[in-house]
């Protein structure tokens, strides 16, 4: 079952990377927990964001751990622990 | 009034109210089915009349934010206010409106009763409407003495007489700074107007011909479409018209609760920031909602959000209602006729004292855009992460569309023809939307549309110029504002207007982006940006009519800067909210609007289309390179492909290197 634009749940209730097959982690679990993130300043981007010494939130991107596809891009309060967006039932 | 005690009078119950009787709330549920041809055919022929009810409302007012801008909003609704049918306009209010029905009929149904001829006017957002420039009228629809349903109707009138002018004033720190607030009198009284009531509120405003004429645009809407349902009864009787109220409603909820039922179960999060509350520095605030999907029902919690601010950017609980039901409606249940039925499936827990549910007399102006703006989203984007669940909706996932927006939106002043006017600038409403995942749907609609009035049109500047005593330097969609992703979003207008003919005029600013992001994308594409024009900002140039004159324009920043090293002026650049304040016929006012989320990974875009967005100025050639990896020849001709494949691996290799497990608990 698909969750994510990149994610799916397998039949052994993984989550897997669509693009690499990757299987990240349990479903009952938080997927960004077992993923590589990195900080990022929204600054760092082009257009007009915040300046870094003015921002009050920055970018967490979470990524595929084997193909390094950008998985998602949370915006959050620094050191917050990842947010556990997707939470499927089974 | 508590929702669960009405009727006071119980649910088995009728009751006499003056102009006929109203039947128990059991008896009107309980209705003839009618057969599926005649409930198609008496379905869409409501549908039909309340639409040309919002279009009389929409051709007859004056107003730029109502006859240009779309925000009217008109509904049929049955005995007890329950909402039958809705016009698509101002999805905001179809909630919200209900409570001013159940009011009328529990305070005024002996005293002085409830007649045939009457129309009823609110703008109260404890009872619903949201903030006290949506202002709602509605009339009984009597038939042989029984009252068989209302008709309502509700535009944004843009002067309340508020501390402020121009509706929403960033400076209220109270409901009773936010303006006159009308509790259900009638303005109209069997069929007479009741001047002593509407002296009332002209004399509470100070644009009273705006008042007029967008009252007078919701009288004549409900009066067409009283007409209409008159002939409707006429030809089909009254029991089919009031058998189809009901039916629609079920009709819907069944879909509703169908549709959720064919979804996965669990639990979906999401979190949303604001940067501004009274001021003088940034607070950070937040709307948090935790999802749950179980079989045919879907429960919304908002507990974790932030506590209410001092300031305006609040919802009382009508609000936050209405901007979950711009989502649902436009996201979830799009193909699902609009009505209550819509709503029964789901549940809604906002914490009393939260910014998604504040006291009474607690300021809520702002309450639409912000934090209705981010309710919205947070719902949108559950939305698109529980539709991935069942590939039938997969083309039907949407990133958020109603993202940031830094605006000197309000004036007030006098205007070049002489007379104290107040208003607001629409051109936000040509939002970019959010992208989609497959070519379907794809990448969002540059300046579509902002989702809670769905419907709405971008403002004639000549309409705007016409109107309002300012004229238009630009406005544009602006590069850099669509949020870069596989699917891109759709890019959003930068304006810039200086005030011309007036004597004397101010500008109001709201906004969010200076300290944090409001905008949101999904799985992978980065939130959207507020272009290349920002920050906003008052921008005196010296002698700026006079050069006008002469023919000079000055047309994007780089101008500004210019014209001010050669002929003199400053910048200066505005908090997200800031109060009136005078500007002069030497001052620009710039305006930024984020543009649509995207959705996946930027580096998963096909390096042609982001060449075409290139050439239509979607997004820089910095964008392209740093973001997309994708590296454009400077005469704008042809993507380098050798150089964007080593472009990409580096952006890739620098992933690989900053990534790094979260190591907390």
């Amino acid at each position: 079952m698909r969750i994510h634009y990149y994610l799916e749940v397998d039949k052994e209730n993984k989550i897997k990377c669509l693009k690499c097959g990757r299987v990240i982690c349990s479903a009952s679990e938080n997927y960004k927990k077992h993923v590589p993130r990195a900080e990022v300043w929204p600054s760092e981007l082009p257009g007009q964001h915040p300046a870094k010494e003015d921002a009050l939130v920055l970018y967490y991107e979470y990524y595929c751990p084997g193909c390094f596809t950008l998985l998602d891009v949370e915006i959050s309060e620094r050191g917050a622990p990842p947010l556990w967006d997707i939470q499927p039932k089974f | 009034m508590a929702e669960n005690k009405f009727p006071s009078w119980g649910d088995n119950a009728g009751r006499d109210i003056g102009g006929g009787r109203i039947p128990s709330l059991n008896e009107i549920k309980q209705y003839e089915k009618l057969d599926p041809v005649e409930f198609d055919i008496l379905s869409h022929r409501l549908y039909s009349i309340i639409n040309e009810g919002r279009q009389a409302v929409m051709r007859v007012s004056g107003s730029p934010v109502v006859a240009e801008g779309g925000e009217a909003l008109f509904a049929a609704y049955d005995a007890y206010g329950s909402t039958a049918s809705l016009a698509c306009g101002l999805l905001l209010h179809v909630i919200g409106t209900e409570g001013f029905m159940r009011e009328i009929l529990e305070l005024q149904w002996d005293a002085p009763g409830v007649f045939d001829g009457d129309i009823f006017m609110y703008n109260e957002p404890l009872i619903g409407g949201i903030h006290a420039c949506d202002q709602w009228t509605g009339t009984p629809l009597f038939h042989e003495g029984e009252l068989i349903g209302w008709l309502g109707s509700l535009t944004h009138t843009a002067e309340t007489g508020a501390i402020e002018p121009g509706g929403m004033p960033p400076s209220s720190r109270s409901l009773l700074h936010e303006g006159y607030r009308v509790q259900g009198i009638k303005i109209v009284e069997k069929g007479k107007l009741n001047k002593a009531a509407l002296n009332g509120v002209l004399r509470s405003t100070r644009d009273p011909s705006y008042y007029t004429l967008d009252l007078r645009a919701r009288i004549a809407g409900l009066n067409v479409a009283k007409q209409r349902i008159k002939q409707l009864i006429a030809r089909y009787g009254v029991k089919k018209i009031k058998a189809v109220m009901q039916q629609d409603m079920d009709h819907s909820e069944e879909l509703a609760r169908a549709k959720l039922k064919s979804l996965s179960d669990g639990t979906w999060r999401a979190v949303n920031y604001g940067d501004w509350d009274i001021g003088p520095g940034p607070k950070l605030w937040k709307v948090m909602l935790t999802a749950t999907k179980e079989g045919d029902q879907l429960t919304l919690d908002f507990t974790g959000s932030s506590e209410a601010n001092e300031g305006p950017v609040n919802c009382m609980i009508w609000g936050t209602w209405g901007s979950i039901f711009v989502a649902i409606a436009s996201q979830l249940f799009w193909e699902i006729p609009g009505n209550a039925g819509m709503v029964r499936p789901l549940k809604l827990i906002a914490p009393e004292g939260s910014l998604t549910n504040v006291r009474f007399l607690t300021p809520c102006v702002m309450c639409p855009p912000l934090p209705g703006r981010h309710i919205s989203n947070v719902v949108t984007t559950i939305i698109a992460k529980m539709l991935y669940t069942n590939e039938k909706y997969w083309g039907d996932i949407n990133a958020p569309w109603c993202t940031m927006s830094w605006m000197g939106s309000f004036w007030g002043g006098t205007t070049q023809h002489g007379y104290v006017s107040a208003g607001m600038f629409g051109d936000g409403w040509a939002r970019g939307t959010g992208a989609g995942i497959d070519e379907g749907r794809g990448d969002g609609c540059d300046t579509g549309a902002l989702q809670m009035t769905i419907e709405s049109c971008i403002p004639d500047v000549e309409m705007n110029e016409l109107m309002y005593p300012f004229l238009y330097l630009w406005r544009r969609e602006e590069v850099d504002t669509a949020a870069p992703g596989r699917w891109r979003g759709g890019a959003s207008v930068s304006l810039a207007v200086v005030p011309h003919n007036t004597p004397s005029v101010t500008i109001a600013f709201r906004g969010t982006g200076k300290y944090a992001e409001e905008g949101q994308s999904l799985d992978g594409a980065y939130p959207p940006s507020l272009g290349r024009s920002g920050p906003a900002a008052i921008v005196r140039l010296k002698n700026l009519k006079e050069e006008m004159a002469k023919g000079v324009k000055p047309n994007n920043i780089e101008d500004f800067k210019d014209y001010i090293i050669t002929k003199g002026g400053r910048f200066r650049y505005v908090n997200p909210f800031e109060a009136s304040q005078r500007v002069t016929e030497n001052d620009v006012i710039l305006s930024l609007n984020a543009g649509g989320g995207g959705t996946g990974d930027p580096l998963d875009r096909e390096p042609d289309r982001v060449l075409v967005d290139v050439q239509r100025h979607i997004f820089s050639l910095e964008m392209a390179k740093e973001v997309f990896g994708v590296i454009i020849d400077a005469q704008l001709e042809a993507v380098d492909e050798k150089a964007t494949k080593l472009k990409r691996e580096n952006i890739i290799a620098r992933r690989k290197e900053k990534g790094k497990v979260w190591d907390g608990d």
